[in-house]
């Protein structure tokens, strides 16, 4: 048997009768294996006082209460899965929401994207709906002032071929703001500007 | 009444919605998940993380217990496991940050501030801390809370031959961390 497992024992009260008895003779006849063995032992004394440490009692009574507020408010903040699935079933719904309005923003208000991304049967169930929003004559002085102004335009400023890049068009809604907002006077007035100083 | 019949009964009490006999089995284990705790990370504020852990497991799995071992088996298995998970959460920050272990932290906090003997407890507090869990774990069992072997085994469900020796290694260790101080 090694030497450190019969200290082992020694210590652990493992060994008896013959066994004991030579092993207690070995101690005594070895100064250093008494060292050891004494060092091992003082250790165990000193770790054995700390079983009990004498401590705050005040602690100990505390324990119980401060667990039972930690239930609580673990109870308190725990959600209930009926309002979890209410809340998450919300948050969805708004942003579905969300989505749609800004799709039908972004078709009413970029022209580019209306006429880039949407089908032509789109396009003319949406000429279709939107068209109500003007009134035939309406619709029908804007196509005729438009056609009218831009002819006339061209012809009197003889604009043609790579020019009419160049010819910067306006609307039946900017036309109608020119003519409410300038006498005869004074589109004649650019009219002849425009002519005699050939601004194209 | 046996011990293990008067914890069937408490518990047999708390399944059937009566809560002071939660608060009997508190009273009954506090001190031994406490100092087991305690020693196994070597400061108050995580071993009093540690017993609240381990009294909401027991308070949500008590209804689960059937037996099988004794109820502070149990017990002591939930705060084994929990330790040991804090010291390898520990050890992890410590390589991160470069930190020196940490278990003088809670001086300020500690309820051993009034003890005549504080400085020599925290002096064999940070010695288990210096030998590995599992030497710590049996040490602390045998040497100081005085279990025998089997008792030892039935707790970590260790081999008595393994044991034997992670006990021995683990006083070995000590002895000479408390032989280089003097």
């Amino acid at each position: 048997m090694k030497n450190e497992e019969k200290i082992r024992k020694y210590l652990d009260g493992e060994l008896t009768g013959e066994e004991l008895l030579k092993f207690e003779e070995e101690i005594n006849n070895s100064s250093e294996l008494k060292r050891t063995i004494d060092s091992y032992k003082n250790t165990l004394n000193q770790y054995r006082r700390f079983s009990n440490p004498d401590i705050q009692n005040s602690y100990f009574v505390n324990i119980i209460p401060e667990f039972r507020e930690r239930i609580k408010k673990k109870k308190e903040s725990k959600l209930k899965p009926v309002f979890v699935l209410g809340s998450v079933s919300l948050v969805i719904i708004s942003l579905l929401v969300i989505f749609i309005f800004n799709k039908d923003r972004e078709i009413m208000y970029n022209d580019n994207i209306v006429l880039q991304d949407i089908e032509s049967e789109e396009l003319n169930s949406y000429v279709n709906n939107y068209s109500r929003d003007f009134n035939s004559i309406q619709l029908t002085e804007v196509v005729e002032y438009d056609s009218l102004f831009n002819s006339m335009i061209l012809n009197e400023l003889n604009i043609n071929g790579n020019s009419r890049n160049y010819f910067a068009d306006v609307t039946g809604n900017e036309f109608y703001t020119i003519l409410d907002e300038l006498s005869e006077e004074e589109i004649d007035g650019i009219y002849n500007t425009l002519i005699s100083q050939k601004i194209y | 009444m046996t011990e293990q019949n008067n914890d069937y009964n408490l518990i047999e009490r708390f399944n059937s919605g009566d809560e002071t006999a939660f608060n009997e089995i508190v009273r009954k284990y506090q001190q031994r998940i406490y100092w087991h705790a305690r020693r196994m990370t070597g400061n108050h504020l995580d071993a009093d993380e540690i017993v609240q852990e381990v009294l909401l497991v027991m308070y949500k799995k008590l209804k689960d217990f059937r037996f099988k071992s004794s109820l502070y088996t149990w017990i002591y298995t939930i705060t084994s496991t929990r330790s040991i998970n804090l010291l390898r959460r520990r050890s992890v920050r410590e390589i991160f940050s470069f930190q020196d272990n940490e278990f003088d932290k809670a001086s300020d906090s500690d309820i051993l501030t009034e003890l005549e003997n504080k400085e020599e407890v925290i002096r064999m507090l940070k010695h288990l801390q210096k030998i590995p869990v599992k030497q710590r774990e049996v040490f602390m069992l045998r040497a100081i809370d005085g279990l025998s072997y089997d008792e030892i085994s039935e707790l970590t469900g260790k081999s008595v031959g393994g044991l034997k020796s992670n006990y021995f290694h683990a006083l070995k260790k000590i002895t000479g961390l408390m032989q280089n101080e003097e």
